[in-house]
């Protein structure tokens, strides 16, 4: 009797977990998992983790993994790292170009974001240096600009020394007296820019959209001579006869990349990844509500998905 | 007589002038170096044409391993994944237990979750723990801290590092037992395990980090294998202490009785070494909860990655809540760990028949476990922590470093401007004027006169290293910074250890504050330190004497109470006054264990540098991490292995100096 | 009796950390209902005058905003009655229009006036890369603006590609 109702009690429960399917139209290709990187600034958590739901959604088994920017290269051309949703033109390019020529990892497609990154000064600064935006105006304020330590030139904070930017170069090409200094990293950088917009005071920094910053910190930024490839790569061009980088940083894409073999692994996942395109101000509106209003990141990511059913759906759908 | 000793050991210093001769040419010639620059200019700047470009030859290598590596059955990439995806066993159980659930799949359409513990069980646990380890008292403690993580919202991420630490720890302890007990008993081995551990613990953990994730990929196993590296030294380096500890008597006793090797080793040796060993096993855990940020940043996540997160978007308030969960965690599992090692043997009772009445503390355990996860599937707020019930002081914090900032800014930058032009930047030039080759004499000199021959080939080779390898003017940069700040915290942390050594309620404050100093990440710190004093050397400086005041206090308060009572009170029977005793007993006598704490000073001001970094300085440490974030493996381990001949020439040249004064003073060990 | 002492020693301290935390969080929660400068939604403000009429604007594009856009803003009214028919005639009280301003422009110098609850703004071509405001600014039929002072911004982002 005893074993009896063992026996059917096991039935029951192998007939419960048999009927606890999840719905899924269309079985993946592989399922083994696909993995998007995460870095730490949340306009990327919030792309990556929109895609990792569409892929979901469509049956595939998604796991994130955190790995630094430039680094992840290394991971997504050994196919321990899958997709990486946000390579900026602005300081990822050459990164970039060096890993697609390896011929291990493909170009995804633009996201749709447009960025910029450049020398920015907060509003409260133009009454100080009349003449701004213009760059030439910069000179003659260098001394509003300057610090103790950097007097009689002045204080230009730019980005950790690995986001590239070839500042230093353009200081020396466009013959500004600034100094630059980098910091060590963005969290330093921003500590920096709050500390001064909080007091009122003089400051020149690396600042970038898609990003809070230039939502909370209102300011704006330096117009130098329009950037062009010839600019960075002839130094016959722009006003330096003599020297390249006379000008100022691309703005552009942001771009997806991917391991190559993933490719033919999940073929109906990348062109999801292809697919995806999400624009400054959905993404900016994002942005403001996790990192100024506070608000969860997944919470945010929840109400997009909401909100945007249709157009997420035809991402999914692949030939 | 002692007394009449160290005083006496004072004035021999001074009469040894041959020394005084040669150490004024070996300047005067320094002199000449540097003056002759123009003319000479190779004894002053290592010529860029004779770099050795070990870095180059290092990364190669490292992609040769990776990509061509063949060992015939397997390639060695194969060989290092599968040692990754071995340890990611233990590691996903744990994380089952305490932090996602877990999640069985059958066949392709059906998963059936198990859910993890509820946060009440977990509390409730490690309180029980606590009372089967010593007391109420420490359940009570421990419970609280634990609390605290599910108050304040960090239950999630601090289940995920909780869940890495419980597999690191053992891992570590029974690593460095292993690898302990065979430096023990061999001498040989000794000879080659012991620099081994010195690089282990000096290289800075960013410049092998890019070796691990090449080797192991990236996921919380590489970060766990980083942990795992960084923690184990302490513990092989007790071992051998704590064995060399054990009673010549008892090791005789237990070979009467007739022991084997092996039962010599674990009967008898191990167990009397216990409570040093523990002191091995406590390092573990806390040099594992300083891992956790820089774990986090190749993927450990957990709240190493809510520190680095909140600071990222300036939140100083999460920030420090979450800095403040790791430093709680890391004094309930020490408390826990140093309660078990104490717990006095059971009491041989009359054994009850009853199961439930034998293992009390595991009854009521299990009992919890299954209720609270049974309930929790029924209402929530078991299984989780309810949002609404949790608190945060979070805006408090960036408030205050708001106001701060907007009352005081002109103040700070003004006493900041003054120290940076008139004495670090001065420092700084001075340094970077001292000619190569001198600077590698005069290390050398040092290292004959204090060690000999032998000491003087280590220390110079190994500054030659640094030279050669290109990375003079950065290793200087690194000097400067280290020395200035070294400086500072000696002649904050000196005062600080004495007065805490002769007031007993001083002691315990200083404890308290220094202990949280330690376990706190230094991360936290930073980021206000940047709001108020600018990127720039200043702040890395600042941070640097934080992080490595707290040697020099717990060394120097130790070493004065250790001098011997009898010495003290021949001094008062002498006619002493309290001053007198202070600096002519005490002082000279705890020189030695002070100047101990100061290497120690040195060390953990050298490991800040790669943290330092990320301020933005331009030395050793900033290489490291540039290095990290291009993995570029060749250029992380060449300049880590600077970072770490600096400390140790630092260390050997110190150790040297303290035990020849320890000689002199007859407390020769 | 050493246990309770012992005990009594922790309870203190357990106490006594509570207090401070329960203190720092009740500050906190001071601090958190205030709003800090700079930290508003860059989509929606309004004057926080008690009395008197409010107004508060959003707008459909504020990132990335090119010059020569066009951006459509939305514009809610608070105690006060938006009516075109009314323009240029007497005033009345808390009934008018409003204009719309970039940055620190006034008097004749806006980019719209209307009544409508919808208006349509292009931004010039000549506009420097960076923040922008739109000012919506209420005025009286006689076109003088409204006293006290009742205006809504929306900030914009603005660069050129």
């Amino acid at each position: 009797m005893r074993s009896k109702i063992k026996r059917l009690a096991v039935g029951a429960i192998a007939a419960a977990i048999m009927v606890s399917t999840s719905a899924m139209s269309g079985t993946p290709e592989s399922k083994d998992p696909i993995i998007l990187t995460i870095h730490d600034w949340t306009g990327q958590y919030i792309t990556t983790h929109i895609m990792g739901r569409v892929l979901e959604e469509m049956g595939y088994n998604v796991k994130y993994q955190q790995a630094d920017y430039i680094a992840q290269f290394a991971g997504l051309e050994s196919g321990d790292l899958h997709v990486a949703m946000e390579m900026w033109e602005t300081t990822g390019k050459q990164a970039m170009e060096e890993s697609l020529k390896t011929g291990k990892t493909i170009d995804l497609g633009e996201t749709g974001m447009l960025a910029i990154e450049e020398w920015w000064y907060p509003l409260y600064m133009k009454e100080k240096c009349p003449g701004l935006p213009d760059w030439k105006a910069l000179n003659k304020c260098a001394k509003v600009f300057s610090t103790a330590e950097t007097h009689p030139k002045g204080r230009y904070l730019g980005g950790p020394v690995t986001w590239a930017g070839f500042d230093d170069e353009r200081a020396e090409a466009l013959g500004l007296d600034f100094e630059v200094v980098h910091a060590g990293t963005d969290a330093a950088l921003f500590a920096e820019v709050k500390s001064a917009y909080e007091r009122k005071a003089p400051i020149l920094a690396w600042i970038y959209t898609p990003h809070w910053a230039p939502i909370k910190f209102k300011g704006e930024w330096v117009n130098f001579p329009r950037y062009t490839d010839d600019c960075y790569n002839k130094p016959e061009w722009g006003m330096n006869k003599k020297m390249a980088y006379d000008c100022g940083k691309p703005r552009g894409w942001i771009k997806k990349v991917g391991w190559k073999a993933g490719n033919d692994k999940w073929p109906c996942a990348y062109q999801a990844v292809r697919n995806f395109k999400i624009d400054n101000q959905s993404m900016g509106e994002m942005i403001g509500k996790v990192d100024l209003e506070g608000n969860k990141v997944d919470g945010v990511v929840d109400d997009w998905l909401k909100t945007n059913k249709g157009t997420w759906k035809k991402w999914t759908q692949c030939s | 007589m002692s007394t009449a000793v160290a005083i006496r050991g004072f004035r021999v210093g001074l009469r040894y002038s041959p020394w005084l001769l040669t150490w004024s040419a070996a300047l005067a010639l320094t002199l000449v170096l540097y003056l002759l620059k123009d003319i000479w200019p190779t004894a002053w700047q290592y010529p860029r044409e004779w770099y050795i470009p070990l870095r180059f030859l290092i990364s190669d290598f490292m992609k040769w391993l990776i990509n061509d590596f063949d060992l015939g059955l397997f390639t060695f990439k194969e060989f290092t994944r599968s040692i990754a995806w071995l340890l990611n066993w233990p590691l996903a159980t744990a994380q089952g237990f305490l932090s996602s659930g877990f999640k069985l799949v059958f066949g392709e359409q059906a998963t059936v979750e198990i859910p993890r513990l509820s946060w009440i069980a977990v509390v409730a646990l490690v309180a029980i723990l606590g009372h089967y380890a010593k007391s109420w008292g420490l359940a009570l403690l421990v419970g609280a801290c634990f609390l605290y993580l599910a108050v304040f919202g960090r239950w999630d991420s601090a289940m995920v590092t909780l869940s890495s630490i419980i597999i690191v720890v053992p891992i570590g302890v029974a690593l460095g037992l292993f690898v302990g007990i065979i430096s023990f008993r061999s001498r040989r081995a000794a000879a080659i395990i012991m620099p081994i551990l010195d690089l282990m613990q000096t290289v800075p953990v960013f410049a092998y980090l890019v070796p691990v994730l090449f080797l192991f990929g990236f996921g919380p196993v590489a970060a766990m294998i980083a942990t795992i590296i960084y923690a184990t030294p302490p513990m092989a380096r007790c071992t051998v202490l704590s064995l060399g500890l054990v009673p010549a008597e008892l090791v005789d006793f237990g070979r009467m009785a007739g022991c084997t090797r092996r039962q010599l080793l674990w009967r008898v040796q191990i167990p009397s070494a216990r409570p040093t060993l523990m002191v091995g096993v406590n390092q573990v855990i806390m040099l594992s909860l300083n891992m956790v940020i820089i774990a986090s940043m190749i993927g450990a996540g957990g709240l190493g990655f809510d520190v680095l997160s909140s600071l990222k978007r300036l939140d100083i308030g999460a920030g420090v809540e979450a800095g403040l969960a790791i430093t709680l965690l890391a004094i309930a599992l020490d408390r826990l760990s140093q309660a078990f090692v104490s717990r006095p043997p059971p009491k041989h009772q009359e054994v009850p028949r009853n199961f439930v009445r034998q293992h009390p503390h595991l009854t009521v355990a299990m009992i919890l476990i299954v209720g609270t996860t049974l309930l929790g599937l029924l209402a929530q707020p078991l299984q989780a922590y309810p949002e609404s019930l949790m608190i945060t002081t979070g805006p408090f914090w960036t408030d205050l470093v708001s106001w701060i900032n907007i009352n005081f800014f002109d103040q700070l930058d003004a006493v900041k401007s003054w120290l940076l032009l008139n004495l670090l930047i001065p420092f700084k030039r001075f340094l970077l004027a001292l000619p190569w080759s001198a600077v590698v004499g005069l290390v050398a000199l040092a290292g004959y006169q204090l060690g000999g021959l032998r000491l003087a080939c280590i220390v110079g080779s190994l500054a030659l290293f640094i030279a050669v390898t290109g990375n003079w003017e950065k290793s200087m940069i690194s000097v400067y910074l280290c020395g200035i700040s070294v400086v500072i915290a000696s002649a904050i942390g000196l005062p600080i250890g004495i007065w805490a050594a002769r007031r007993e309620r001083v002691h315990k404050i200083v404890q308290v504050v220094i202990d949280t100093l330690q376990t706190l990440p230094s991360f936290v710190y930073l980021i206000p330190v940047v709001m108020l004093f600018r990127v720039g050397d200043f702040s890395a400086m600042i941070a640097i004497v934080a992080y490595a005041l707290v040697p020099t206090i717990r060394y120097t308060d130790h070493g004065i109470r250790q001098v011997p009572a009898p010495l003290i009170e021949a001094a008062q029977a002498f006619g002493c006054t309290r001053r007198q005793i202070l600096w002519r007993v005490q002082l000279p006598i705890a020189l030695p264990e002070i100047m101990l704490g100061i290497n120690q000073t040195i060390m953990m001001a050298l490991a800040m540098l790669v943290i330092t970094a990320l301020v933005g300085t331009r030395d050793l440490g900033q290489e490291v991490y540039i290095a990290l974030t291009k993995a570029d493996t060749g250029r992380g381990v060449v300049a880590g292995v600077c970072v770490a001949f600096i400390a140790i020439i630092a260390d050997r040249l110190i150790s040297a100096w303290a035990n020849r004064k320890k000689k002199e003073l007859g407390l020769a060990t | 009796m050493k246990l309770l002492g012992k005990g009594s020693k922790i309870m203190q301290r357990l106490v006594l950390l509570a207090a401070m935390l329960a203190l720092t969080s009740a500050c906190s929660g001071e601090k958190a209902a205030d709003n800090q400068p700079g930290d508003k939604s860059p989509e929606t403000t309004s004057t926080n005058v008690a009395e008197g009429p409010a107004v508060s604007v959003s707008a459909d594009k504020t990132h990335a905003v090119q010059p020569g856009d066009e951006i459509t803003l939305t514009v809610t009214v608070n105690k006060f009655t938006l009516d075109t028919s009314k323009i240029g005639k007497p005033n009345e009280p808390n009934v008018g229009h409003y204009r719309v301003y970039l940055d620190d422009a006034s008097g004749d110098n806006f980019l719209a006036d209307s009544a409508a609850d919808t208006v349509k703004v292009k931004i010039p071509d000549v506009i420097t890369d960076g923040s922008h405001q739109l000012r919506v600014v209420l005025h009286n039929n006689d076109r003088s603006p409204v006293t006290p002072a009742a205006q809504g911004d929306v900030w914009l982002i603005v660069y050129r590609l």
